[in-house]
């Protein structure tokens, strides 16, 4: 039990360390940026996959709650205050506030009219940004966005390796939490209304409820992540809250590997990274990231989740004989 | 003895198809009744109506003495009552145990819980152990229901039922495609339910009818063209007129009364 026990929290704690002393190692503040960013579109899939991965809710709108939490905390850090905690707040509740009415909407459709609905309502975000000029900046997008300011602790989230730590233990408390909600009787539902929504209803659940419960959990991370951003990147334009933003989390989510919730985390990662690497190459990235995506599609359903969870079965098994 | 159920004038049509035509049942608390009729009488949309999955046409279901015809199905299942399908309906990628948990998680109020972890509700598992027991299935626990025997896929759906400690059960041909020796047991099981748990049960094998039923209401058209005790519908002459042909142990039936008839 405890031998087990160790070697499930063994790559855990490893994998944490190597984060932690990341910034020693690499003193380079471009792959602190790049792994800051990966952590927090980490978050964001880590969302996104609980509705996908967990409730199979297909949501291709998630980039809506990202959007507004980023616009919120923009806003109120360059009108009231860059005071961390307040705007935080106002990010993460703007977006749940959000996820709220539109979910309610969203999930009394099932399958594509749901994804449908998702996309509808975060284009009607899209263009409540891009018209909405005196608020939000309209097209020319919401620029001057200052790091924000943690009185109590005195940090300077100015500097590129404490705004790299502050991120990554907004990180590592967000997949706590999440990894604690799916464990719970409530994650269990998740999954029951993902294997048979039918029978859910059939022993008595309120189906409805629980996917409600599923999309504002997963608006509000979303939100988190989107605070975050606005803080990493001191810019929002209404890209941020277009379709494609939430294709681009989508197919984090699914090369990642759905319903694993690290696996998500890993497609952010391979997603930026190449990114990254491709872009500084080439014009043709978007062709590039087509590619990989369809490969993972016909080859790796299970995404890269699946392909770790293979490798190690088959040298465990290999390792017995 | 008190009306839990009554069906009352149900009528519904799909496009032209008029399924059920101004159907009248009133089951009485702790009663087992066996509804039979032929392929396309009606018998599962009727469950379904009762159920709440469908709405009928016209009519009202009145279940503990309340109206609860435009009440969804989960608020039914909070009320007492509970269902098995037709064809299996399960959660087909979850282990044995977790299908079983889904259910009594909800039953005891825990299906929201988000502060502990679901394996911390020992409540909750030992009653689901506790089901497993009495339906066989422990040694399967941890088998993914696709992975089940189609029996064993019968018995989980049973399993499932009784986990919401229903008042009111309603069985859609619980031994349907299975063995006689399967079949036999689940007789077994039924019989052994509580009697105050109301059965309802939909039901083609005759032998299974009569070892489980009180009273038999028999479907014919979206009609109900008998409904009494077995020996009554057994020789009722419309039944055996319009019915009973199709099954050997009223072939017997049907056999006696025409030498009786002719003698």
């Amino acid at each position: 039990m405890t031998s087990d026990r160790r070697r499930r929290i063994g790559p855990g704690l490893a994998t944490i360390a190597a984060l932690v002393i990341f910034p020693f190692v690499s003193p380079s503040i471009y792959f602190q940026n790049v792994l800051t960013e990966v952590l927090i579109f980490g978050i964001f899939a880590m969302s996104l996959d609980l509705l996908i991965g967990y409730t199979g809710l297909f949501s291709f709108g998630h980039a809506a709650f990202f959007g507004v939490a980023a616009y919120t905390a923009g806003i109120v850090a360059t009108r009231f205050s860059d005071n961390m905690l307040l705007t935080l707040a106002a990010g993460v509740l703007a977006a749940g506030l959000l996820a709220l009415p539109l979910g309610a909407l969203s999930i009394r459709s099932v399958g594509i009219y749901f994804l449908m609905l998702t996309l509808a309502f975060s284009q009607m975000v899209y263009a409540a940004a891009y018209k909405w000029t005196w608020l939000t900046g309209g097209p020319n997008g919401l620029a001057g966005v200052p790091r924000p300011v943690l009185g109590i602790l005195g940090l300077d989230l100015a500097s590129v390796s404490t705004f790299y730590y502050a991120t990554l233990t907004f990180f590592l408390a967000s997949y706590v939490v999440l990894r604690r909600i799916v464990a719970s009787p409530l994650g269990h539902s998740f999954v029951g209304v993902r294997e048979n929504e039918s029978r859910m209803r059939a022993i008595g659940y309120n189906t409805w409820l629980v996917k409600l419960a599923a999309f504002v959990i997963a608006g509000l991370f979303a939100g988190l992540a989107g605070v975050l951003f606005s803080y990493f990147n001191g810019f929002i334009s209404p890209s941020d809250v277009y379709w494609t933003t939430s294709g681009l989390v989508m197919v984090m989510v699914i090369i990642g590997g759905a319903g694993t919730l690290l696996g998500p985390v890993l497609g952010a990662g391979l997603v930026l990274i190449l990114q990254n690497i491709v872009s500084s190459q080439t014009d043709r990235w978007p062709l590039i990231m087509g590619a990989t995506f369809i490969l993972f599609v016909l080859v790796a359903r299970r995404g890269i989740a699946g392909i770790f969870h293979d490798t190690l079965a088959l040298a465990r098994r290999s390792a017995r004989v | 003895m008190d009306e839990l159920l009554r069906v009352e004038n149900i009528h519904r049509r799909f496009g032209g198809l008029r399924v059920l035509n101004g159907v009248n049942l009133s089951v009485a608390e702790g009663e087992r009744l066996a509804i039979i009729g032929p392929n396309g009488a009606g018998k599962t949309t009727l469950f379904n109506i009762i159920g709440g999955e469908l709405a009928p046409g016209l009519g009202r279901i009145i279940l503990g003495g309340e109206d609860v015809t435009r009440r969804p199905a989960h608020e039914r299942v909070s009320r007492g009552l509970a269902r098995t399908f037709q064809t299996n309906n399960l959660f087909l990628g979850l282990s044995v145990f977790e299908n079983v948990r889904l259910a009594v998680q909800r039953r005891q109020g825990a299906a929201f819980r988000v502060l502990q972890p679901a394996s911390a509700l020992t409540e909750v598992s030992s009653e689901t152990a506790g089901l497993l027991a009495r339906l066989g299935l422990q040694e399967r626990h941890l088998a993914l229901a696709r992975d089940l025997s189609y029996g064993e896929q019968r018995q989980l759906e049973v399993a499932l039922a009784l986990a919401g400690r229903p008042r009111l059960l309603l069985l859609d041909e619980p031994t349907a495609g299975m063995s006689p020796a399967e079949t036999a047991s689940m007789v077994e099981l039924i019989r052994s339910f509580p009697r105050d748990v109301t059965l309802l049960i939909i039901e083609h094998d005759m032998d299974v009818v009569f070892a489980i039923a009180d009273r038999i209401a028999v479907l014919h058209y979206g009609e109900v063209l008998a409904d009494g005790r077995p020996d009554e519908v057994r020789n009722d002459p419309n039944v055996l007129a319009v019915y009973l042909g199709t099954s050997s142990a009223f072939n017997v039936q049907r056999s006696t009364l025409i030498s009786n008839i002719q003698g």
